[in-house]
């Protein structure tokens, strides 16, 4: 039943029209680079040995 | 830049096409197919005159894309046979009352599977669970394309339980 209402849910959002689309990936863009901006999506950057020791 | 005749006919291809057909998901940057008119007595396609053309309206490099509007794009001139019956046949919509042209959702499945990579099997993934795809005319896109043999070793390893 849960993957049949997902079903459905996944069809209503693909279709939405393309512009709608466009809108809601400029807002998860905004989303990623603000989180880039505030260091969110640093932690995986390897420290220079230095740094580590 | 199609009425200047920096380029010739055009789709938006990769991760923004395949939303025009699915629900929404990230994407970083935007693929643009685009046949490139080649110089008179030349049979060299090249991509300087679209860098050329957007660096004079300020948008800037940044590797093999350039940012226009805030949107890293990669302009792909189709090398394939695939990639240009993809081109010729795109699907022609509009956005807020631009026309444009998108590749047909059974192209970017045959397109992703020819690429191969890790994220194109996902996406294809996303295609068939969404009923997004028209599955007779992938099959002739893949039968002309021979691309039949791979399809059948993709659906035996994600598709069937």
């Amino acid at each position: 039943m849960d993957a049949l209402i997902e079903k459905q849910r996944r069809k209503q959002l693909a279709s939405l029209p393309f512009p709608e689309k466009i809108k809601i990936l400029d807002k998860l863009r905004r989303v990623s680079e603000s989180a880039g901006e505030s260091g969110l999506r640093k932690r995986n950057t390897k420290k220079p040995v230095s740094e580590t020791l | 830049m199609q009425a200047d005749g920096v380029i010739g006919s055009y789709a938006i291809g990769g991760a923004v096409a395949a939303i025009f057909h699915l629900e929404t998901f990230y994407t970083a940057d935007l693929d643009v197919f685009v046949r490139l008119p080649t110089a008179p007595g030349s049979s060299l396609l090249s991509l300087t005159p679209i860098y050329e053309y957007l660096t004079a309206r300020d948008c800037q490099v940044e590797g093999e894309r350039i940012v226009i509007g805030g949107w890293p794009v990669q302009f792909l001139p189709p090398h394939g046979e695939l990639e240009q019956e993809a081109l010729a046949e795109a699907v022609k919509t509009d956005f807020d009352g631009i026309p444009t042209s998108v590749l047909s959702a059974e192209h970017l499945v045959a397109i992703a599977l020819k690429t191969g990579r890790v994220k194109d099997y996902a996406r294809i993934v996303m295609f068939i669970e969404q009923d997004a795809v028209n599955m007779e005319k992938l099959n002739s896109i893949l039968l002309r394309h021979g691309l039949i043999p791979k399809w059948e070793k993709f659906k035996g390893k994600y598709l069937e339980e």
